[in-house]
């Protein structure tokens, strides 16, 4: 990382435009199983709402808790088939300060092995800002509703 | 729900308990995460909170659970959210998924069915809200 980088935010770092690396993973029938027992809805579709595509995708890129979840978009197509592969493509779409914060908007689409379409996500971010531990900044956004 | 639904009619759902254990589980079971403030206490204090908070993606679990049992697979395939998370979830919080239809509509041949959709806590605040779509029939 060079010595602009180190000293820049998050927020500065994350550029419009830029295409997140994609990554791949399986979603297991015993995933699926959890997930179910977990959420205690037997019919859950979409485990992948504990995936965070578009979350995840950013952590990769960024690290752990540099991104505060505030919002979600989602379409869904088909359900996640266990077993599997799925490929997870992620952008930055947006970015821009309200009442002095700093949101960032991440795109995701899911795609399975055979090329079935699970879901379109979007992620409303808060990113870090400064020193200050990130979720700081949401519980003040949070108290001053 | 079929044909009986109309616009104003509200929905709901099972409440759901947030669970210390329930949140710790929904951190590992899809992505495994570092501990954090929806998993780990000693990291939600560090930050200044007095205890664990649950995800954004906890309430989305819950409200797809509302639309699965009301709009089946109009929900599971072409179903569409956008919600924001506008207050905390706490650790031992209860949570319901409300919704309430806006608007049926013709679309791709088929009725579609558009909502307000929110979770609430055992307070009655509200902690998430937004709109979602699904088919009927």
């Amino acid at each position: 990382m060079s010595d602009q980088a180190a000293t820049q935010t998050i927020y500065e770092r994350a550029q419009v435009g830029e295409t997140l690396e994609p990554f791949e993973y399986v979603i297991t029938q015993a995933m699926l199983d959890e997930y179910r027992q977990i959420v205690r809805n037997p019919r859950a579709a979409y485990p992948t709402v504990a995936g965070r595509h578009a979350l995840r995708a950013w952590t990769n890129r960024f690290g752990p808790a540099t991104l505060a979840n505030v919002g979600a978009e989602c379409e869904y197509f088909n359900p996640v088939v266990p077993g599997k592969r799925i490929r997870v493509e992620a952008t930055i779409v947006d970015k821009y300060l309200r009442r002095d914060k700093p949101f960032v908007i991440v795109d995701s689409t899911s795609v399975d092995e055979d090329g079935r379409m699970i879901e379109k996500s979007r992620l409303v971010g808060m990113a870090a800002k400064g020193q200050k531990p990130l979720f700081t900044e949401v519980q003040k956004k949070w108290e001053t509703k | 729900m079929g044909n009986e639904i109309a616009v104003g009619q509200e929905i709901t759902s099972a409440s759901h308990l947030i669970s210390h254990e329930m949140l710790v589980a929904f951190e590992r079971v899809i992505w495994t995460r570092v501990a954090n403030v929806h998993s780990d206490p000693v990291t939600a204090k560090r930050v200044g909170m007095d205890r664990t908070i649950a995800s954004g993606q906890n309430q989305l679990a819950i409200l797809h659970q509302m639309m699965e049992e009301h709009f089946g697979d109009g929900w599971v395939r072409g179903g569409k959210i956008a919600a924001r998370w506008v207050c905390p979830v706490y650790v031992d919080d209860t949570i319901t998924p409300y919704g309430r239809i806006t608007a049926i509509e013709e679309a791709d041949g088929k009725q579609r069915v558009a909502l307000a959709v929110w979770c609430q806590n055992q307070s009655g605040a509200k902690t998430g809200t937004g709109t979602a779509q699904a088919y009927l029939g």
